[in-house]
């Protein structure tokens, strides 16, 4: 884009059109207001931003999210997609609902933010916060895990696969069955046998 | 990791499935063994994704997250012990550690020494010298043939042999290599080496020609010590103060020297292991005292480091058996009463292992790590 400059525009900035809210690169203000947004996109062509970039990301069901380019660039997918100059404007994700676009937006923050994950106090209250944001349904950890493999969100998509593994790992194959909605197609006599074949695993 | 996923399957309504390609890929992979098994009877789609070569081998491949050891009672009853939770034990003096026994039912077999842990597979002889590859969860033996090239056994002690037991990713195929070597003092006098490898595929047991290493005197290797796994080769020390490779796919041997640099000490190699991956030797001298030397970058000699190991009097005779997993600075160390100890290098300090539910009397570690898995040395078998 910032080919689209020419001498005209350059000449017309000048240091009053310096937006009014300091900006430097670390900034620890993630997402502006959209008023602050349109602000500032009144008085500046896009090519001349400032150094935090955000990026509007939209829900399947229409809601829009702003955040920071940093954040939003975890996910891999979108990464791409603004490489590949698709990020214009917004970002439309129609897989994703709001509930968890939200969701998954907070964690990438979390994990932005946390400045230096060796420490051991970083890295504990990374755990925790980790810990935390999968205490919930079911229903839920499934859309996250959907959520997180088509964004390409390596670390959530590990994080929630885990959960529901250590979830699973102690179930009976009936229970294995209703989580997962699989049809049984062994015939009794079928599955007495691969029982009995693998006997050790059930005591 | 980004699985493609059928767009159908997508739909923010349809939340209540996974789609199978997750299910599969990413959330299987991460269970243990024993549920795996269990979930074998689930569906039929389940049981031959599970019973699957390419699954069995991603399991096992994977990063595992805990460190478990695998060890003998006085009795021959073999146990596995997890060690993963000295994180939570880090003020105390006293760890505890669960250990399992892994009884093999039909036939009941008592067990004399543990010569090899590979993904999940044990190599072991039980107390009438048969060698067997077995998984010791899942109950899969099978019986390793006698080496018709090379003399195994022989009354009093007159014959030394070492093993290694590893796995040939290029083949697909488990390798078990002996050398066998005369007790310089018996009445034999001879000085010739004997190496073999047995491959598992194959089952047949080859004989390697001579190679030049073991014409030297004394050039045998350490007769204590069995192979350990190091980037698809296997390892053993020789009295030269040299380590020889083996490397399991080209099946050829490899000399690497001790650099001078990390010093020259007069035979007191105590053991070699692996160290979170990498080559880890041991050494105990008059002048230096007790030191571990690890070679960062395989191959290359100068990427040899030493660190000093405190903490330990000269008479306990202590052997290394590995790395906590993911805790680079806490090795395992067993002592020879048969106690299981955990050194900080940092913290220049041990930590007593409690083993609970063990055999309540002295355990023999194997000096490696041992995972769970559900390989089998019986899949090579039924294909053919």
């Amino acid at each position: 884009m910032l080919k689209n400059l020419n001498s005209k525009h350059i000449q017309r900035f000048s240091y009053k059109y310096l937006p009014q809210f300091p900006i430097s690169p670390n900034s620890p203000k993630l997402g502006f207001s959209r008023s602050q947004i349109a602000n500032y996109r009144s008085n500046f062509p896009t090519t001349i931003m400032s150094s935090s970039k955000t990026i509007v990301l939209r829900s399947s069901d229409g809601e829009t999210f702003e955040v920071d380019e940093a954040v939003a660039v975890e996910s891999q997918t979108i990464k791409h997609m603004i490489e590949d100059g698709c990020a214009d404007t917004s970002i439309p994700l129609p897989n994703v609902t709001s509930k968890i676009l939200s969701k998954v937006i907070e964690y990438c923050k979390k994990h932005v933010e946390t400045p230096n994950a060796d420490e051991k106090v970083a890295e504990e209250d990374l755990k925790s916060f980790d810990a935390d944001f999968v205490k919930v349904d079911q229903s839920t950890l499934f859309d996250l895990i959907l959520a997180a493999n088509y964004l390409n969100i390596k670390s959530l998509l590990d994080l929630t696969c885990q959960t529901v593994a250590d979830m699973i790992k102690g179930k009976t194959p009936e229970e294995i069955r209703k989580t997962f909605n699989i049809k049984n197609d062994f015939t009794p006599e079928e599955e007495e046998e691969v029982r009995r074949e693998n006997a050790w695993a059930f005591e | 990791m980004h699985i493609v996923v059928d767009s159908e399957a997508m739909s923010p309504s349809a939340c209540k499935n996974l789609p199978l390609e997750i299910t599969e890929a990413i959330i299987l992979p991460l269970l243990p063994p024993k549920s795996l098994a269990r979930f074998k009877s689930v569906s039929k789609t389940w049981n031959s994704l599970i019973s699957s070569p390419h699954f069995i081998k991603t399991h096992f491949l994977q990063t595992h997250h805990t460190t478990q050891l695998i060890a003998l009672s006085t009795t021959g009853s073999l146990y596995s012990i997890d060690i993963t939770e000295t994180l939570l034990y880090l003020d105390r003096d006293d760890i505890p550690a669960t250990a399992k026994e892994l009884r093999i039912r039909s036939p009941p077999l008592r067990w004399k020494e543990i010569l090899g842990s590979c993904n999940g597979l044990l190599l072991a002889k039980d107390e009438n010298d048969t060698m067997f590859v077995m998984n010791p969860m899942t109950q899969d033996l099978w019986e390793v043939p006698l080496c018709p090239f090379a003399p195994v056994y022989e009354e009093y002690e007159e014959v030394y042999v070492r093993y290694g037991f590893g796995y040939d990713l290029s083949a697909d195929d488990y390798k078990i290599v002996s050398i066998s070597f005369w007790n310089p003092y018996s009445y034999h006098d001879s000085k010739e080496t004997f190496v073999c490898v047995y491959s598992l595929r194959n089952n047949s047991w080859r004989k390697l020609p001579d190679c030049n290493y073991y014409e030297h005197d004394y050039t045998v290797v350490d007769d204590v010590i069995n192979g350990a796994v190091i980037n698809q080769s296997l390892h053993w020390l020789t009295r030269q103060f040299e380590i020889v490779g083996f490397n399991l796919a080209s099946e050829e041997f490899k000399q690497m020297k001790f650099p001078v640099l990390v010093g020259f000490y007069r035979g007191l190699f105590t053991s070699m292991v692996d160290v979170g991956g990498k080559l880890g030797v041991f050494m105990r001298s008059e002048e230096a005292g007790f030191e571990c030397c690890v070679m960062e970058e395989y191959g290359v000699a100068e990427s040899w480091t030493k660190v000093r190991i405190h903490g330990f009097e000269e008479e306990d005779r202590v052997w290394p058996v590995c790395l906590l997993q993911g805790r680079n600075r806490e090795i395992v160390f067993q002592e020879t009463e048969g106690g299981v100890v955990v050194y900080n290098i940092d913290e220049r300090r041990r930590r007593h292992v409690r083993i609970v539910g063990g055999p309540g009397g002295n355990v023999n570690v194997f000096p490696g790590t041992f995972v769970e898995s559900l390989e089998s040395p019986k899949r090579f078998m039924i294909a053919s």
